[in-house]
C-alpha cells in the first residue's frame, strides 16, 4: 500500500487539523484494546437505549390515539428487544480489574483463548439446514418423514456442540 | 478526521501467520458446503440471491407479457396469480435481502478490520436456510397445483385454506419460516461482529456507511423478521392444524394477519433499502475524490429512519376503515425529514469533487434519480386521502418498483461493479458495464414509468387482463417493451462477470483509490483477510494511509513532500 503513497490533488478534500482534532477528541471509544476503556460501551448502549426509548415514546402516543392492542405490543415487544442489548451493553463491567491490558478485545464474541480467528470448517450447519427443512416438510408432505429428520436434526445439533466443545 | 491518536507503523494481527485457515479444510464443493469462512458463505449468498433475481425476473417478464394486450397471451388468470406472487416473493425474500447479506457477510469483518464474523458456523447455518428456504419456496411449481397463488403479502383470509388449499401455499409459509430464520441468524452476526470484532482503532464513528448501514438494518431484522416467522406459524397453524387465528367463522381476526405482515413489512422496506444507501455512500466519496459529507449526520438518518419505520407500519392499511389514520399518516410524512438529510449528504458528497463516471458511479447516480421519484410518490401515499384513490392499483406497482429495483437494485449493481474487483481480483470491462447501465435505465424507466399513468387511469394491480376500451393498452405495450429491455440488460452483465473472471484486467489492491479497509488488503482477500492492517485514524484509513501527513500539508501538490511521495 505504501507505493501507493500520493500528495493530495487539486482540489481534493482534506479535513484541516485542527477540525481532525476536535473531532477526534470527542470520538467516544476509538477502539477499545485499553480493559478499561468504556467508552465504546456506554455509545453503543446509547444507540440501543435512545431507540428503545423512541419506541416507548411512540408506543405510549399510539395506545392513547388508538386503543388498538395489537400494534401497541408490538411497539412495546420491540422496545423490549432494542432495551435488551442496550441494558447489556451498558451494564457496569471490569471496573475493578487492575493489571495490564489484554491483547485481546474483552467484548461479546471474543474468545481470549483464541489468538486467530478462523472457525474450523463444519458439515454440521449444513445437516441442520437440510434436517429443518425436511422436519418442515414432514408436516407437509407426510408425518412418516418426521422421525428421521427429527432424529436427523438432533445429530445435527449434537454433532455441531460437540465441534464446539472441542474448539474450547 | 485526520490522525489525532498516535499512529502506530503498522499494526500486526495475525499472530500464529504459519496457521493454515481451518475454515476450508476441502477443495471443491465439499468445501464450500462446509466452510464458514465468511468470504465463502457471502459470495454463496450472492451467487444464490442472483439465480433468484434471474428466477423472479423471468417471472416478471411473464406478467408483462401477459399484460402486452387485451385477452390471454401465455397465461391462464389462476395461473397469472400464481407467477406475480411468486415474482414478488422471489424478489422480496430471496433476492434483495438476501443479496444485502451476502454483501454484509464479505464486507463488514473486512471494514471493521475483523478476521471473521462473530459466530461462523451460525452464519452458514443462516445461509444454508435461505438456500433450502427458497428452494422449497419455488418447489411449489413442480407440485400439481401449482405454488402460493396469494400474492406476496399473503394476507388472510385468502391464504386459508379453505380459499387455496394447494399445498404450494403451505410450502410458500414454511419457506418464510426457514428463511426468516436465517435471516435472524445472519443479523444476529452482524450485529455482534459490528459491535465486538471492530480492530483497534476503528470505533463506532470510523466504521464506514455501508457497515453502519448493515448494523442498523440487522437491527431492524431482529425487530421485524420474528413478527413474520411466528404470523407464518400462526398461519401454517391454521391451514394444518385447524386452528383459527385469522379465520373469522373460528373467532379469528384476518386484519391481524395484516398487523402482523406490515409490522415485518414497512420495516422490510428499510430493510431492503438501507443497505443499498450504505453502497452508494461508500461510491461517492471514492468517485468524487472527497470524504463522506455529513458522516454523523448520514449516521442519525440512518437511526431515525430505522425508527420511524417500525411505527408506520399501518399505512399500507389506511384503506382497511381500522387503523389509526392521523398517527401513521403523520408519523410516515416524518420519514421524508432524515431521508431528505441523506439526499443532502450525498449531493454534498459530490458538490465541488473530482467526480468521475466509471460504472460504479453511473449506477450510484441514477440510484439518487430513481430513488427521489420513488420516495416521492412514497410521500404522497402517506396522504390517506390520496392513498385511498391509488391504493391497490399501478401507481403503487409504479412507486413500489421506483424504490426497490431503481433504489436498491440500481445502488446493488452499482456495488457489484465497485466490489467485483475485490471479490475476484479482476476488474469488470468499462464498456460492457455502460451498456449494461443504459439498457437497465432506458428499460427500467420505460417499464415503470408509464405504470404511474396507468394507475392513476384506474388500472388495478394483479388483474391478469383488462378490456380494449379501458384505454390502457398502449401503456401496457410501452411497458411490455421496456421490460423486455430490462430483461435483456442482464445479458451483457452476466457476458461481463464471464468475460471478466476469465481475462479481467488485474484489479491490484485498490483500484479505485478506496477509502475503507477492504482496499487495503489484496483482491480478493486471503483468508485471514489482512496481512497487515494500517493504523486506523479517521473512517477513511486508506486514504490516510495513501496521504500521510507531510504530503497532506502541501495540498495543491507544489512542494516538495508531494514531488517525492
Amino acid at each position: 500500500m505504501n507505493d501507493d503513497v500520493r500528495p493530495v490533488e487539486e482540489g481534493e478534500a482534506v479535513t484541516a487539523d485542527a477540525v481532525a482534532e476536535e473531532e477526534g477528541a470527542s470520538d467516544a471509544g476509538r477502539g477499545s484494546v485499553e480493559s478499561d476503556d468504556r467508552a465504546a460501551w456506554r455509545l453503543q448502549s446509547r444507540i440501543f437505549g435512545g431507540i428503545a426509548l423512541f419506541m416507548v415514546l411512540i408506543a405510549v402516543v399510539y395506545w392513547f390515539l388508538s386503543y388498538e392492542a395489537a400494534g401497541t405490543t408490538f411497539l412495546v415487544v420491540a422496545a423490549g428487544m432494542t432495551g435488551l442489548p442496550a441494558l447489556y451493553l451498558g451494564w457496569p463491567r471490569g471496573r475493578h480489574r487492575t493489571g495490564a491490558p489484554s491483547p485481546h478485545h474483552e467484548e461479546p464474541g471474543h474468545d481470549p483463548h483464541d489468538g486467530v480467528w478462523f472457525p474450523d470448517a463444519s458439515i454440521w450447519p449444513f445437516a441442520i439446514g437440510g434436517s429443518m427443512v425436511l422436519v418442515g416438510n414432514g408436516f407437509l408432505l407426510g408425518r412418516w418423514l418426521l422421525v428421521p429428520a427429527l432424529v436427523l436434526l438432533a445429530w445435527s445439533i449434537a454433532g455441531m456442540i460437540r465441534q464446539g466443545r472441542h474448539r474450547l | 478526521m485526520t490522525a489525532t491518536v498516535d499512529p502506530p507503523d503498522t499494526t500486526v494481527l495475525d499472530d500464529e501467520p504459519s496457521r493454515p485457515p481451518a475454515s476450508m479444510r476441502a477443495r471443491g464443493l465439499l468445501g464450500w458446503v462446509t466452510s464458514t469462512d465468511h468470504k465463502v458463505i457471502g459470495l454463496a449468498y450472492i451467487i444464490t440471491a442472483f439465480g433468484f433475481f434471474l428466477f423472479g425476473g423471468a417471472l416478471a417478464e411473464v406478467v408483462r407479457v401477459e399484460l402486452y394486450s387485451p385477452g390471454t397471451q401465455v397465461v391462464e388468470p389462476g395461473t397469472y396469480n400464481q407467477v406475480f406472487t411468486m415474482h414478488g416473493s422471489v424478489m422480496m425474500y430471496l433476492f434483495i435481502v438476501p443479496m444485502a447479506f451476502g454483501l454484509a457477510n464479505y464486507l463488514v469483518p473486512i471494514q471493521i478490520g475483523a478476521k471473521e464474523m462473530a459466530f461462523p458456523r451460525l452464519n452458514a447455518l443462516g445461509y444454508w436456510l435461505f438456500l433450502f428456504g427458497g428452494l422449497t419456496m419455488v418447489s411449489g411449481f413442480l407440485t400439481a397445483d401449482g405454488p402460493a397463488a396469494f400474492g406476496w403479502t399473503g394476507y388472510a383470509p385468502l391464504s386459508e385454506a379453505i380459499r387455496n388449499p394447494a399445498i404450494g401455499n403451505d410450502l410458500w409459509l414454511l419457506a418464510i419460516v426457514l428463511t426468516g430464520t436465517g435471516t435472524i441468524l445472519a443479523a444476529v452476526n452482524v450485529v455482534a461482529t459490528t459491535l465486538a470484532m471492530r480492530a483497534p482503532g476503528m470505533s463506532m464513528f470510523r466504521m464506514p456507511i455501508f457497515t453502519w448501514n448493515m448494523l442498523v438494518t440487522s437491527v431492524l431484522v431482529l425487530i421485524a423478521f420474528p413478527i413474520l416467522t411466528s404470523a407464518s406459524v400462526m398461519m401454517l397453524a391454521d391451514r394444518l392444524l385447524d386452528a383459527q387465528v385469522f379465520n373469522v367463522e373460528g373467532g379469528g381476526e384476518p386484519v391481524l394477519w395484516q398487523h402482523l405482515f406490515w409490522f415485518f413489512g414497512h420495516p422490510e422496506v428499510y430493510i431492503a433499502a438501507l443497505p443499498f444507501f450504505g453502497i452508494v455512500t461508500e461510491i461517492f466519496p471514492v468517485f468524487s475524490r472527497r470524504p463522506v459529507f455529513g458522516y454523523r449526520g448520514l449516521v442519525l438518518a440512518t437511526f431515525t429512519i430505522a425508527s420511524l419505520s417500525v411505527g408506520v407500519w399501518a399505512h399500507h392499511m389506511f384503506t382497511t376503515g381500522a387503523v389509526e389514520v392521523g398517527y401513521f399518516s403523520a408519523l410516515s410524512l416524518l420519514i421524508a425529514v432524515p431521508t431528505g438529510v441523506k439526499f443532502f449528504n450525498w449531493i454534498g458528497t459530490m458538490w465541488g469533487g473530482q467526480l468521475t463516471f466509471p460504472t460504479p458511479m453511473l449506477f450510484a447516480v441514477a440510484f439518487l434519480i430513481l430513488f427521489l421519484l420513488g420516495g416521492l410518490t412514497g410521500v404522497l401515499q402517506a396522504l390517506p386521502a390520496l392513498d385511498a384513490q391509488v391504493h391497490d392499483s399501478y401507481f403503487i406497482v409504479a412507486h413500489m418498483h421506483y424504490v426497490l429495483f431503481g433504489g436498491s437494485a440500481f445502488a446493488l449493481f452499482g456495488g457489484i461493479y465497485y466490489w467485483f474487483p475485490k471479490f475476484t481480483g479482476r476488474m469488470l470491462h468499462e464498456g460492457w458495464g455502460k451498456a449494461h447501465f443504459a439498457m437497465m435505465f432506458v428499460g427500467f424507466n420505460l417499464t415503470f414509468l408509464v405504470q404511474h399513468v396507468l394507475g392513476l387511469q384506474g388500472m388495478p394491480r394483479r388483474v391478469a387482463d383488462y378490456l380494449p376500451e379501458d384505454g390502457f393498452t398502449t401503456l401496457n405495450r410501452v411497458s411490455t417493451i421496456g421490460a423486455l429491455l430490462l430483461g435483456a440488460s442482464v445479458l451483457p452483465f452476466l457476458w461481463n462477470v464471464v468475460r471478466s473472471l476469465r481475462r479481467g484486467e488485474p484489479a491490484g489492491n485498490d483500484p479505485w483509490g478506496g477509502q475503507t479497509l477492504e482496499w487495503a488488503t489484496t483482491s480478493p482477500p486471503p483468508p485471514w483477510n489482512f496481512d497487515e492492517l494500517p493504523p486506523i485514524r479517521s473512517n477513511r484509513p486508506v486514504w490516510d494511509l495513501r496521504h500521510p501527513p507531510e504530503a497532506r500539508r502541501d495540498p495543491v501538490g507544489t512542494g516538495p513532500a508531494s514531488k517525492d511521495p
